[in-house]
């Protein structure tokens, strides 16, 4: 696996919502790794090799994907963590969430967060953004190899 | 010149008059007892006359028996008595001409009496000379004595003649005695009768004129304290200094009336412009000092303790001797409490002021003068406070001064009153304020919870479809047994397809109803950002981006001349554009719908605000309804258009938030019309409307 190759990480607190979100990257012709982390703290220690994801290489390439709203640290606490610290300030972060309250995605932007995305409930719709990210995310990947090119969703 | 019309005049007549009479009276009286006296005098005159008369008689008989005596006897001794007889005679005689000398007939007599007693005593002496001498013989002796005795007849009857005629001139002058008596009573009692009845008129005609005078005063009087503006005419000798007295001080109470009047209008101008209590207090102390001349002036309320109070506001004048005491400080004696106990106003003399326990405070602030306190009151006309001027100690208040006071303290007890209920009605929108943003707080929550299952609702039930569709291609592949492809394609398309429908339908319909949850939160929660607004290009652009709308329905929208606002550019657009959709979505279906936007400021509620009307000619809404439809989640034409009942829940928190209001009239079948009340914007400054 070369070194250079992104790792999407998810962090989302409702299994639902997680299953959803990943067959629609998959579909969107997403390649990448996909690992969960059920709430807040689990992402932080993710990114940071600690705690249950100990032994992980803290500076492997990422990409963060995050509600808003979960238990514990929830994502905007997160995403604040995640660019206030110059180690890892630099990873993209895509908020994703049902939130569409203009102040939350103003204060999201505010805090760094690359794209915001609202989890609309008509499925076309998040269908369709979710699309958006898998292509955006594909794009990111290419650079990196072959293996990043866009794949036929799974059956 | 004194006017007979004028009170000196008149009394002058009155003492005058009578006295004139008097002095004619007693003249009268004076000259009547001067005739008396004389007729008196005359009378004892009379009386000596006769006397005299009779006693020239006695002589003259004396003479002549003696002459007659000495003829006959020649005695000498009857000489001697005749001598003293004849010297007798002559006095006699000058003295009745002296009485006689006012009478002249009598006078005359007198005079002829003299020449006859001459003749007579000539004849004796002659008799008596020739008896002297023997020569008278027997026969000349008779003769002497028939000639003497004839003379003395004659005589005797010219005496008893002039007798008669004294005794007729004193009757006469008796009856004229009797007469001027008779005159004298007369003039006495006429006199006395004029002079009582010229008193008596005299006193009514002075009792007449004082009385109109005093009438004139009165209808003054009485005019003026009712106000009338026509005045009886004025007085115009000496009580003309009472009329104009009177003028003038009615002119004096009525410019104090109105400086009062204006002074508690100015008053009641400032206390409506207070903005607390103690504001309103403060301008109670102050307009006390300026309507009452006082000193000093406090307003106390009942403080924590019961029977205790506190110094709210307080003022002092110019000049006066003590400061003002500091509010929240104690102020706590027997006369206000008495004020309070009663709900009366109560004024105190120095004196009675002296009376009270009154703690060093009270009497530094206060000073010695007279007192006045009048209760302050809460809305319920419950005392709560007292406000206590005071008078320096040299000067008194006067006696309107209390109901100055008085109606101060009322105009600023309904000031204090106000007050309270505006404290009350803000605290009552605060808590519904709050109350609206926890409602609205708890909504965004409870939504935002809501979609959270709602997505993995709609993205399995979505799996789900995508799945049997997949299993439906799977069936069509050969190898597949008949009967199990027809089975289960039946099950596939009457059972699970229908049922993932409804779910679908189901799960759009509750997406639909948290999004406007949400958007109504959103009406209520955003930020405003009010400005100066042109409302006009705020919903043009609202009806251009319903072109398309308009264009497929042949509908039109007329905006009219729309004024200037204070609003929110976003919220205000948002407002318009529910009810402009409204308008156009409702319409009726045989009828292109015609809306109108305009101006309608005759209905605005205040200066300050502006009011828009938008009207359509569409369905109409059932009079039952009209409460409803301001209310979430109502709607009101199910079947036509694809809202969820929260357009006009938005519109009315629009307006709440912008302090306006929304109401609107509607008849079924005809249209309604919206109207919108909003802040006008008076500045005319306007920003950039986009």
């Amino acid at each position: 696996m070369p070194r250079s190759r992104i790792t999407i990480l998810l962090a989302e607190d409702d299994d639902g919502h997680a299953v959803l979100v990943e067959r629609h990257l998959r579909r969107a012709g997403v390649t990448m790794p996909i690992v969960r982390a059920r709430d807040g703290q689990d992402a932080l220690d993710y990114v940071h090799g600690q705690g249950a994801h100990a032994g992980r290489e803290p500076g492997a390439p990422l990409l963060v994907l995050l509600d808003i709203r979960m238990p514990g640290l929830d994502g905007i606490e997160v995403l604040r963590r995640l660019k206030a610290s110059p180690m890892t300030a630099s990873i993209p972060v895509v908020m994703l969430t049902t939130t569409d309250n203009p102040h939350e995605v103003e204060r999201c932007y505010a805090l760094g967060c690359n794209i915001y995305v609202t989890k609309p409930v008509v499925y076309e719709a998040l269908s369709d953004a979710l699309h958006r990210i898998g292509l955006f995310l594909g794009i990111i990947a290419v650079p990196g190899g072959p293996s990043a090119m866009p794949a036929p969703a799974r059956p | 010149m004194i006017s007979p019309s004028s009170i000196l005049g008149r009394a002058v007549i009155l003492v005058t008059v009578p006295s004139l009479v008097l002095i004619g009276l007693l003249a009268a009286l004076v000259i009547a007892q001067d005739r008396q006296a004389d007729a008196q005098r005359w009378s004892l005159h009379t009386k000596a006359v006769l006397e005299d008369a009779q006693q020239l008689l006695a002589h003259l008989v004396d003479t002549q028996s003696v002459v007659r005596g000495f003829i006959i006897t020649r005695d000498r001794d009857l000489l001697a008595r005749y001598h003293e007889a004849r010297e007798r005679l002559p006095g006699t005689l000058a003295e009745l001409q002296t009485l006689t000398r006012d009478t002249p007939v009598q006078h005359g007599r007198a005079l002829d009496f003299s020449r006859r007693v001459e003749r007579v005593l000539e004849h004796y002496r002659s008799v008596l000379a020739a008896a002297d001498a023997g020569i008278l013989t027997r026969e000349a002796e008779r003769v002497s004595v028939l000639q003497g005795k004839a003379m003395m007849d004659d005589l005797r009857d010219a005496v008893r003649a002039f007798r008669t005629e004294e005794q007729r001139l004193d009757d006469f002058r008796r009856a004229a005695l009797v007469a001027a008596q008779a005159r004298l009573l007369a003039v006495v009692v006429g006199g006395t009768g004029a002079a009582l009845f010229t008193v008596l008129a005299l006193g009514w005609w002075f009792h007449r004129g004082i009385s109109r005078r005093v009438r004139l005063l009165t209808d003054t009087a009485l005019a003026l304290a009712n106000g009338h503006t026509a005045l009886p005419e004025g007085v115009t000798d000496e009580l003309s200094a009472v009329d104009s007295a009177l003028r003038s001080m009615a002119a004096a109470l009525d410019s104090r009336q109105r400086a009062a009047v204006g002074a508690l209008a100015d008053a009641v101008s400032l206390f409506s412009a207070a903005g607390s209590q103690r504001a309103v207090l403060d301008v109670a102390t102050e307009r006390a000092l300026a309507l009452s001349g006082a000193v000093a002036s406090v307003c106390t309320l009942e403080g924590e303790l019961a029977g205790t109070q506190a110094v709210v506001a307080a003022a002092v004048a110019d000049g006066h001797a003590g400061s003002a005491p500091a509010a929240g400080t104690p102020f706590t004696w027997d006369a206000p409490r008495r004020v309070i106990d009663t709900g009366r106003p109560l004024r105190l003399t120095a004196t009675e002021r002296q009376a009270q326990r009154q703690p060093p405070e009270v009497e530094r602030v206060l000073g010695t003068g007279e007192w006045i306190g009048v209760p302050l009151s809460d809305e319920h006309r419950t005392p709560i406070g007292v406000l206590q001027v005071a008078s320096s100690h040299d000067r008194f208040f006067r006696s309107d001064d209390a109901d100055v006071i008085g109606m101060l303290a009322q105009a600023a007890s309904v000031a204090l009153a106000l007050q309270q209920s505006r404290h009350r009605l803000e605290a009552a929108n605060a808590d519904l304020g709050l109350t609206n943003r926890e409602n609205e707080l708890f909504i965004y929550s409870v939504s935002h919870d809501l979609r959270s299952p709602l997505v993995n609702l709609e993205g399995f039930s979505r799996e789900l479809t995508a799945a049997g569709e997949r299993l439906a291609v799977l069936l069509q592949a050969p190898g597949v047994p008949e009967d199990t492809r027809t089975s289960a394609t039946q099950i596939l398309d009457e059972d699970v397809s229908p049922s993932l429908h409804f779910i679908r339908v189901a799960v759009g319909r509750l997406a639909a109803i948290i999004d406007g949850l949400l958007r109504l939160s959103r009406a209520g929660r955003v930020e405003y950002r009010v400005q100066p607004l042109a409302l006009e290009p705020v919903v043009q652009r609202v009806v251009d981006a319903m072109h398309s709308t308009l264009a497929a329905s042949g509908g039109s929208v007329h905006v009219g001349p729309l004024p200037r606002l204070l609003g929110d550019p976003l919220a205000v657009e948002q407002l318009f554009a529910n009810l402009i959709g409204n308008a156009v979505a409702y319409g009726r279906a045989d009828l292109p719908p015609r809306v109108e936007v305009a101006c309608d400021d005759a209905l605005a509620g205040g200066p300050g605000y502006t009011v828009v009307r938008v009207t359509d000619n569409g369905l109409g809404i059932a009079e039952a309804q009209l409460d409803k439809v301001f209310q979430p989640l109502q709607r009101l034409h199910p079947g036509i258009g694809r809202g969820e009942g929260m357009g006009l829940a938005i519109v009315k928190r629009i307006v709440e938030r912008h302090e306006g209001r929304v109401w609107v009239s509607s008849t079924i079948g005809s249209g309604s019309t919206f109207y919108v009340e909003l802040p006008k914007d008076a500045s005319g400054a306007l920003a950039d409307a986009t």
